[in-house]
């Protein structure tokens, strides 16, 4: 039974910890993010097992986690009231050329941010190449250059 | 599904009104998340001043313990007993016998006791610790490191046979 408990309350606690961190959080990976991952996941691997080290444990948590996670992937379907709010839409921070600096503060894109990833993706050099900048769901950033004539 | 919203020449299913309230929700959040985090330096979900109290602070007996403590993990119960009471019947030779009440122990695994019992008997609702006193002429004091395997709250009672006892009450966070 608390196998079952822990799990959902790790699941349920980390979705909330992380959707509240924001797009930004899960986008871009970077060698400290890594590190901070591998930490966040050793402190709750902790709490979560507890003394129990049986196998039946361990598979139940897994299979409550996994179960879980298809659950809320059906429930997203439905486009419900906090199934909707738990993945954000995706968000144009640059609309033809012009960088729209509200909507970038407050999804913790910056230029920079923006010109790496057109560089990364789309081999362009400068801002006035790029027509739409777009911060997915994903929290990654997609770039749509002007049309080349 | 319903058809996607169109930024300009861009088919996305981008949504202002909800990307909105989805950041206030997210600086509602980060609130939370520093109330938190200043809450547990506080030690208001254990082992910080806020957990930290005390009973019986004249009475000859007094508990130190946790107000707050965790499942599955140390919290310390002290008893301290001062000369008076020691004087005034609760030494038998050069032994001290300790109880904790029954249902108490069955919440919270006694870890380790300080100094460890000679002896450790049972009654029909206490747990009894014999242990040796050093004629000192300044009190002693009982340590009960302990770990409390459910969550909840729980009430305990400890005390000295021949002398007072004290009930104090914890909140165990899972």
């Amino acid at each position: 039974m608390d196998s079952v408990f822990g799990a959902a309350t790790v699941y349920i606690a980390l979705l909330l910890l992380f959707r509240i961190s924001g797009k930004r959080t899960v986008g871009d990976i970077s060698t400290f993010d890594f590190v901070l991952l591998l930490i966040i996941s050793e402190s709750v691997q902790q709490a979560m097992v507890g003394r129990d080290q049986s196998m039946t444990h361990g598979l139940l948590l897994v299979t409550t986690l996994i179960g879980l996670d298809v659950a809320l992937s059906l429930w997203r379907r439905r486009k419900g009231g906090l199934a909707r709010w738990l993945e954000s839409p995706p968000l144009v921070v640059v609309e033809n050329g012009r960088p729209l600096a509200e909507r970038m503060w407050k999804t913790r894109v910056d230029e920079s941010d923006i010109l790496a990833a057109a560089r990364e993706r789309q081999g362009l050099e400068r801002m006035d190449q790029i027509k739409y900048a777009v911060v997915e769901s994903s929290g990654k950033i997609s770039i749509i250059p002007w049309e080349r004539q | 599904m319903s058809a996607p919203h169109r930024v300009g020449e861009l088919e996305i299913d981008q949504d202002l009104a909800r990307e909105r309230r989805g950041w206030r929700i997210e600086r509602g959040g980060w609130l939370v998340m520093l109330g938190a985090v200043l809450a547990a330096l506080l030690g208001a979900f254990g082992r910080g001043p806020l957990s930290h109290a005390a009973v019986g602070g004249d009475a000859g007996l007094r508990l130190e313990y946790e107000r707050v403590a965790r499942a599955r993990a140390p919290t310390t119960l002290r008893m301290h007993v001062s000369q008076a009471t020691l004087d005034g019947g609760a030494l038998h030779g050069d032994t001290l016998v300790v109880w904790l009440d029954r249902t108490y122990v069955e919440h919270a695994e006694v870890v380790r006791m300080v100094p460890a019992p000679d002896r450790v008997t049972a009654s029909e609702d206490r747990v009894l610790y014999r242990v040796g006193v050093t004629p000192g002429g300044r009190g002693a004091t009982v340590t009960f490191d302990l770990e409390p395997e459910r969550f909840g709250r729980i009430t305990g009672r400890a005390g000295l046979v021949g002398g007072p006892s004290h009930e104090f009450r914890q909140f165990i966070y899972p």
